[in-house]
């Protein structure tokens, strides 16, 4: 305030200049005694290392700076790390956690609307052949994956969501890409007669997925599946039961309570639906085992109109396994 | 912590008790009104030597004040045998026997809550800003447990890679953003997330406080954020799904549902939807000022909205009505004169355009409330209220009907930015900006609205398939550059030169809350 007046011995500035400096100065100095004081009180008390970082540590937590390797000092590794999947409390490889928890939770865009997309299929055009295959592999559950399995998925990738999605944007047309793929080419269990079954069986695991309700095409070693479930999907699939006509599945299957039973539902359908006319076999003309053993069956008839009219041979009544509560249970357990 | 000053402050205080002590902390040392400091200011000098002195102290034993660096004080003890005296800057007692500062717990609880009195009758809050020390308890376990993982600057401790889950580097990157957001850092570290969902599996916010202490763990091995991804899914169902999502959605969907999740743990502030004070808010939200003038009265109807990022325009703005001759084509000539009818070059162009004003045409005129008609208005943004950390979303992604594309021109972005010019407040002084403005406000020495950069997210990619990485600081200028689970070096340079799709800028100076 009184800097603002002209000092009459000196010149103004000069006076604030002095001041601003005094005032500066002193709360320097009483900065540093705060200070001081608080060094000196922790080392009265004896806490002033106490929080200083121990030696080791300190070498330890280093930042590396070296090219090819992360600050850790760590080489990159393509190491399999695991997670628990707190939906499902399945062990799986945390590289793949997203595409399984979409799955298990049963979400996401794709998966709602690929669902609803199978739901209007089902509904709507039987034979049309525009609904993605269900891209559904058992080998998300396992981290000890090997080479075979690894190509067979790196097969099905162009059956994945995201490919869908794109091709779609490119002209909307998603079918084409489906057919040909390998698991079109193994018919659905229901459709094949006992023989037809052991001699698949015979060459292959054949557990019958879960979720997709395929059977798995590779070989009695796979590591995805036990002896158990091959001998159980064996009893399953090669014990002669009487055909038990129009059976509903469905009804079945709801009797079957679980949390994700709504998703397992979905897919049933869809499979009732593929089992009256699998859209694969409706397009894929080029498909030899499947057609080469229709054509046997039942000669004459054309392929897709057969399908149509008369229903194959119905797999062995679910219901009436269900009576049997060991062999429904392992149906649903063997994953 | 228990500690007993020494043996000649024990007889001191046996024979007269704590209460000398006390009146000259609260008269001379922590004034709790105005009249005390009036009194603090006449009487703290040296009465030998009549000097306002440095380190200046008071006996405990009769009323003299005296300077210690002129030994005036150590005379009088010498003299009249009183052997305690107050430092009258800080309070600690000396004591002239041993010849040392010695510390009384008693006496310093009592200081504490002195202290506490005088700065909340200066408005502000009653808290005092003193760095935490161990108790008893804690001491002895500091002890027996030698080991520890400190923030240094050579340290890699805070630092975590994230392995990615399967198209998950969209999270990955907030999760660095948001791990390494300093204010926010603070509070996880410091343990303060109360949670009240009771459901603590089920809470993003106690998440959020074991990622805190998964990367502040010393662990090198990247972290497996599952539990995150499910929570967020089960808590954001539109961000649900193995495919590629955007990075910008995911932080607004994660600040959502942790905002959510605070408000069991301010039950106070409850009530008040527009004002919460759970952490996200403290840090995030800011306040958008929208100035709907009308044309015909020049009526303004100001409206502020909350907001916890800034989008920001890239494509070619919309052609200035008064300045046809610039063209698109020719960004030098409209960089100068004409905001907004060019593609902006840097971020501070983006927020002049973000907030320059805009002409409403007659398609969309506005009812005023004060001439009661629909006439054409122009509108401006501006910032109301800085957030703490200000989040720029640059967007890239470009969804226009019809076609779809990212645009990937280069936007520079400041290591320091200042957004004077772009508070309501600017905008009262002069209506729009110029350079110039911009200019000054940058040399000013007002640091209030400084803000320091300390993370970039970047895509790199098209629209529909991609990659996000992010760079973050750690320190003052160390960059680090984090690709899911690789971290490696970064330089400032490199960090300036990215493209930058979420900016994430901390201010540099925290007003008292």
């Amino acid at each position: 305030m009184e800097f603002g007046h002209p000092h009459p011995f000196s010149n103004s500035e000069s006076v604030i200049q002095a001041s601003v400096m005094d005032v500066m100065n002193e709360m320097i100095d009483e900065a540093t005694l705060g200070i001081s004081f608080e060094v000196h009180r922790a080392c009265k008390l004896g806490t002033l290392f106490l929080g200083d970082t121990d030696p080791k540590s300190e070498k330890d937590h280093m930042i590396v700076d070296k090219p090819g390797i992360d600050v850790f000092g760590q080489i990159p590794t393509k190491k399999q790390f695991e997670c628990v999947c707190p939906n499902c409390q399945r062990h799986l490889a945390a590289s793949r956690f997203a595409p399984h928890l979409e799955k298990c939770m049963g979400m996401g865009r794709n998966s709602s609307r690929i669902a609803s997309r199978r739901i209007a299929n089902t509904s709507s055009k039987r034979d049309s052949d525009d609904s993605p295959e269900d891209n559904d592999n058992d080998s998300d559950w396992s981290y000890h994956v090997d080479r075979k399995v690894k190509k067979l998925k790196k097969d099905k990738t162009n059956n994945s969501p995201r490919r869908n999605k794109s091709s779609k944007l490119k002209n909307g047309d998603t079918g084409i890409e489906n057919t040909g793929t390998p698991e079109s080419n193994i018919p659905t269990y229901e459709q094949m007669t006992i023989e037809e079954r052991k001699a698949l069986l015979l060459q292959t695991c054949g557990v019958i997925s879960e979720h997709t309700k395929k059977m798995c095409t590779r070989t009695h070693r796979c590591p995805q599946h036990t002896d158990d479930q091959r001998k159980q999907v064996r009893q399953f699939l090669l014990v002669p039961q009487g055909c038990g006509g129009d059976d509903d599945i469905q009804i079945d299957i709801d009797s079957y309570d679980d949390a994700d039973s709504q998703s397992l539902r979905e897919h049933l359908q869809w499979e009732v639906a593929s089992s009256n006319s699998s859209p694969t076999d409706s397009t894929s003309t080029n498909n030899s085992t499947s057609s080469k053993k229709r054509a046997g069956q039942k000669s004459g008839s054309s392929k897709v109109s057969m399908n149509k009219k008369k229903k194959p041979p119905r797999p062995p009544d679910i219901s009436t396994a269900s009576v049997i509560p060991g062999s429904t249970s392992s149906l649903y357990d063997f994953v | 912590m228990n500690h007993h000053g020494c043996q000649h402050l024990n007889e001191f205080k046996a024979a007269k008790g704590t209460e000398p002590f006390r009146i000259i902390h609260t008269c001379f040392i922590a004034c709790a009104s105005a009249d005390a400091r009036r009194l603090k200011a006449a009487h703290c000098r040296c009465h030998t030597c009549n000097q306002p002195a440095f380190r200046l102290h008071a006996c405990l034993h009769c009323v003299y004040f005296g300077c210690y660096l002129d030994k005036h004080i150590q005379e009088h003890a010498r003299s009249t045998n009183h052997n305690l005296a107050v430092d009258l800057h800080y309070g600690a007692v000396y004591c002239f026997p041993c010849g040392d500062y010695v510390y009384d717990s008693e006496l310093e609880d009592m200081a504490r809550s002195q202290w506490g009195k005088a700065s909340s009758s200066l408005g502000i809050k009653e808290r005092i800003f003193a760095p935490w020390e161990p108790n008893d308890t804690e001491t002895e376990l500091l002890r027996k447990n030698p080991k520890r993982r400190k923030v240094e600057v050579a340290s890699t401790v805070g630092l975590r890679g994230l392995m990615n889950l399967g198209n998950t580097c969209f999270m990955n990157c907030i999760v660095q953003a948001l791990i390494h957001t300093p204010v926010l850092r603070d509070y996880f570290l410091s343990d303060q997330h109360d949670c009240q969902t009771g459901v603590v599996k089920k809470c993003l916010v106690c998440e959020m406080t074991r990622l805190f202490q998964e990367f502040y763990s010393g662990v090198r091995t990247p972290h497996i954020p599952y539990r995150l991804l499910h929570l967020v899914w089960t808590n954001a169902r539109h961000l649900a799904g193995y495919e590629q999502q955007d990075a910008h959605e995911f932080l607004i969907a994660a600040l959502d549902v942790l905002h959510r999740h605070c408000k069991g743990s301010n039950g106070l502030n409850y009530s008040n939807p527009h004002h919460c004070n759970c952490i996200i808010d403290q840090i995030f939200t800011g306040g958008l000022q929208s100035d709907v003038t009308c044309q015909k009265c020049n009526n303004v109807s100001t409206t502020i909205d909350p907001i916890w990022d800034i989008s920001l325009d890239l494509g070619p703005g919309p052609p200035c009505g008064n300045n046809n001759n610039s063209s698109n084509s020719s960004p030098g000539s409209g960089y100068s004169n004409s905001p907004g009818n060019y593609e902006p070059t840097s971020l501070i162009e983006c927020l002049k355009r973000f907030t320059k004003p805009e002409h409403l045409g007659s398609s969309a005129k506005i009812k005023c409330s004060n001439c009661h008609s629909y006439q054409e208005s122009t509108k401006q943004l501006t910032m109301k209220k800085l957030p703490i950390v200000a989040c720029f979303h640059l967007k890239r992604f470009e969804h226009s009907t019809g076609y779809h594309k990212k645009i990937s021109t280069f936007v520079s972005f400041p290591e320091q930015l200042d957004m004077t010019p772009f508070m309501s407040s600017s905008r009262n002084n002069n209506n729009g900006y110029c350079n110039q403005i911009v200019q000054e406000s940058a040399k000013s020495l007002s640091c209030d609205n400084k803000y320091s950069l300390f993370a970039v997210v970047n895509h790199s990619g098209t629209i529909e398939t991609g990659h996000y990485t992010c760079y973050i600081r750690q320190h003052k200028d160390q960059w680090f550059k984090c690709d899911d689970h690789m971290i490696t070096n970064a330089s400032q340079q490199e960090v300036l030169n990215s493209e930058g799709y979420l900016l994430f800028y901390h201010k540099q100076i925290l007003e008292y809350g």
